[in-house]
């Protein structure tokens, strides 16, 4: 008993050493590629880039469930943006509030027949409508389907050669279509592009702008602040350097339509639509010789409403990491193999290893630990030494996300803002990472149960957006 | 123990090193933005009034000169004529300062050289650029091709035309709009451009676009000519020129497209023949709104009521399928303007 156990604790501590490495390796990678990135962006006048005539025709999908309350503000944020040649397509999802009702009321919208320019399966679609005052605004009516299903109504009734996929409650940044379409301009093989996604709670928001960008007051959003951070400018900047991009975010995303055409659309039986469209891209690709660029830029940004109660914040990290391991599953095929260059010997890998089955090894490393500590196999010295590994573990690689916008971006400019960040990445290793892993690991017992529900988020709106 | 506890201490360094980095950056993105603002609030008014017509320019401090030449940068992009002429006027004593910058190491400090050279100095520093066309690192010879695109200065165009094989993964909407730029002066080239059929079928296409963006007449022939070539995109780009700048003789080159095998091409043949056709060509349009391609079928309808066959569409729209679909879209959409 005791020699398993003494076993498993070094197993859990290699793969703590091997995690945190790749951690490391990601973050150098990242800081390099984020340097050259933003002083590259200075030598690029976005507002000729706007005003081009060359610029690419693009259809943004706004898939809306249930979204009455902050539908109308969202849309109209949207109408603002930046773009010489853009249309916003709604698609209402068989919404049961008055989501279709505000619609109709604000923009007043009158039926119309459009044909669909594409042929992916949907559930019906009841009618189409279009804005008296902005006719580049489209609302598809449809039965309820799912978020996937009504990317695909959306992407039936586009014209564009672009589609941006995002989130009903997502808030774009005025220029964030010009700086998405960019790499679609420079590259002709870049079939999909992701943006940043930053956090609103807390943020001065008016008429659907962020008027003024501040940390959220309540410690659950204020810990996901850091998480993003972590997540788009470490994480997905290193993979995007790898070229071994596998998710862009749902939440603001954009694909050459032809080819999101060609792999038939998003996946209506994955509640991970966006990576498994991603990881689908790759493979519809690398299996029939196209060149293709997937990349995430962090410039284009998409704020969004973050979860404020353990309930919310729960189901969402369960519908991640449920989603993750359908992805996973289903392209399995894809691990390991060489034809799939490093989105298939690398990222999938650490992803199946690190993030799916993360969650297993730490709790049980947790549990391991526990009990060497109730069998006295570990002193009172060693137990506060292994905590403290841990907790500055983890809060070096958050500070290390701090030091990586504060190079790039500085988005929050308050001082006091800066500190508190500094902060939450120190407290975070102190019940909220314990928390996630724990939601995590039952999204990976729901996932072998082959649960499909989304959940719901109540949204509050975004009009005067404290928290 | 002691070296779990070396680890734990350096790791405690590593967040306090992180820690000091984060605050040491803010408090030097702070003192730099700060002193921005103070020579910003400084000269902003200076270039103002000399737009203006006031030739009263205070001497720049050396240590100023490249944030003056940003803030001058700033106004010249958003300006056009005479008044860019003035800010051009003004910055003349002080772009030397930039050529340093052309031949830095960082590719990206180069490309904001050449981007602010060629927005302030193109008439005195324009042969400076020229070379940077062969940079090895091909954004910044697109970004020299953008500058050597200003408008005004089409004797740079051929310059560009000779390396259009270097930009070709960049879109070719965004080359056309870059070219078109430089303004009348650079038809005659573009023209030989297209024309010759030795050149690389990319920088055909983009220059296609860019005649169609200046509208140019003479190469409405030349456009004819291209339409027999294998390559779609070509085809496609030729097509809209002569939608744009083509007259009823050239529709004989346009009509056996109808039967081509990219629905891109078709669809595009249907619209030029709307307006470059005869009357005789609408039954061979109504023929194609019963194309497989939704594209196709959406052109054919909008072209049967720019031919003025508005029953034609209706007994369409009055059916079932993509055609009846594609009918009664476009008489709705005509019915709500």
């Amino acid at each position: 008993m005791m020699a398993a156990l003494a076993i498993f604790n070094v197993f859990v501590l290699v793969y703590f050493a091997v995690l945190n490495s790749f951690y490391l390796v990601l973050s150098v990678i990242a800081f390099r590629r984020l340097r050259i990135y933003v002083r590259a962006l200075k030598s690029l006048d976005i507002d000729d880039l706007v005003s081009s005539s060359g610029g690419l025709p693009m259809s943004l999908l706004v898939p809306a469930y249930n979204e009455a309350a902050t539908i109308v503000d969202s849309v109209r944020s949207l109408l603002t943006l930046r773009y010489a040649n853009y249309e916003v397509i709604v698609i209402n999802d068989g919404s049961t509030d008055a989501t279709l009702v505000r619609l109709v009321a604000a923009f007043d919208l009158r039926r119309i027949e459009r044909v669909a320019t594409s042929n992916v399966v949907t559930q019906e679609v009841r009618h189409v409508y279009q804005s008296r005052h902005h006719p580049n605004l489209l609302v598809v009516d449809k039965v309820n389907g799912g978020k996937a299903d009504a990317l695909n109504a959306g992407l039936n009734h586009s014209r564009g050669v672009i589609v941006g996929a995002m989130d009903a409650d997502t808030l774009l940044e005025p220029d964030a279509l010009a700086r998405v379409a960019r790499p679609f301009l420079e590259d002709t093989s870049t079939i999909a592009v992701g943006g940043i996604v930053r956090i609103a709670n807390g943020c001065r928001i008016e008429a659907g702008s962020v008027e003024d960008i501040r940390l959220p007051t309540r410690a659950l959003p204020r810990f996901q602040v850091l998480e993003y951070l972590r997540a788009f400018l470490a994480s997905r900047v290193a993979w995007d350097a790898l070229g071994a991009t596998l998710i862009i975010s749902g939440a603001f995303g954009a694909f050459r339509r032809s080819t999101v055409e060609a792999v038939g659309g998003f996946d209506t039986r994955s509640v991970a639509e966006d990576m498994e469209l991603v990881v689908r891209l790759h493979r519809y690709c690398r299996d029939r010789g196209i060149p293709y660029k997937i990349t995430f830029i962090p410039d284009p940004v998409a704020w969004t409403e973050a979860p404020e109660t353990l309930r919310q914040l729960a189901r969402q990290r369960n519908r991640w990491q449920r989603g993750l391991a359908q992805v996973i599953f289903r392209h399995r095929g894809m691990i390991g193999r060489p034809r799939y260059g490093l989105p298939g010997t690398v990222a999938l890998p650490y992803f199946v290893v690190f993030e799916l089955l993360g969650p297993v090894v730490e709790l049980l490393g947790w549990a391991a630990f526990i009990l060497a500590v109730a069998l006295g196999v570990v002193s009172p010295t060693h137990i506060v030494l292994f905590l403290a590994l841990a907790v500055f573990l983890g809060s070096a690689f958050s500070v290390a996300a701090v030091v990586l916008e504060e190079l790039s971006f500085r988005r929050y400019r308050r001082f006091s803002d800066l500190a508190l960040l500094l902060g939450v990445a120190l407290v975070e290793s102190f019940g909220y990472r314990q928390l996630t892993t724990f939601w995590r690991l039952r999204g990976l017992i729901s996932a072998m149960r082959k649960d499909v529900a989304w959940g719901e988020m109540e949204r509050t709106g975004f009009r005067g957006a404290t928290s | 123990m002691t070296g779990l506890l070396a680890v734990v201490g350096a790791l405690v360094a590593i967040n306090v090193a992180f820690a000091v980095v984060v605050i040491m950056l803010r408090i030097r993105s702070n003192v730099r933005a700060r002193r921005f603002g103070r020579i910003e609030a400084r000269w902003e008014p200076v270039i103002i009034g000399y737009i203006g017509g006031d030739d009263e320019v205070p001497p720049v401090p050396e240590k100023e000169v490249r944030h003056v030449l940003e803030i001058a940068g700033r106004f010249a992009r958003r300006l056009r004529g005479p008044d860019r002429e003035r800010v051009q006027k003004f910055s003349a004593p002080l772009v030397g300062a930039l050529l340093d910058g052309l031949t830095e190491r960082s590719p990206e400090k180069r490309s904001a050289a050449i981007e602010l050279l060629g927005v302030l100095a193109l008439e005195q520093h324009g042969d400076r650029i020229v070379p940077i066309l062969d940079d090895p690192v091909p954004r910044v010879s697109l970004v020299a091709a953008r500058a050597l695109s200003n408008p005004g200065y089409p004797q740079y165009t051929a310059a560009v035309l000779e390396r259009m094989h270097r930009y070709s993964t960049w879109s070719s909407s965004l080359m056309s709009s870059m070219l078109a730029e430089a303004g009348a002066g650079a038809r005659a080239d573009l023209r030989r451009y297209l024309g010759d059929e030795t050149r690389p079928v990319f920088g055909r296409v983009v220059v296609a676009g860019s005649l169609r963006l200046l509208s140019d007449p003479e190469s409405a022939t030349i456009a004819a000519d291209a339409l027999d070539s294998n390559d779609p995109d070509l085809v496609l780009s030729c097509l809209r020129l002569i939608d744009v700048v083509g007259s009823q003789t050239h529709a004989n080159a346009v009509r056996p497209l109808l039967d081509h095998s990219a629905f891109f091409v078709r669809a595009e043949t249907v619209t030029v023949l709307s307006h470059v056709g005869a009357p005789s060509d609408v039954p061979a349009i109504a023929r194609m709104i019963h194309d497989d391609s939704p594209w196709v079928a959406i052109r054919c309808a909008r072209a049967l009521l720019t031919l003025g066959q508005r029953h034609m569409l209706q007994d369409l729209a009055a059916g079932v399928g993509l055609a009846a679909d594609s009918a009664r879209e476009v008489l709705h959409g005509e019915e709500l303007r």
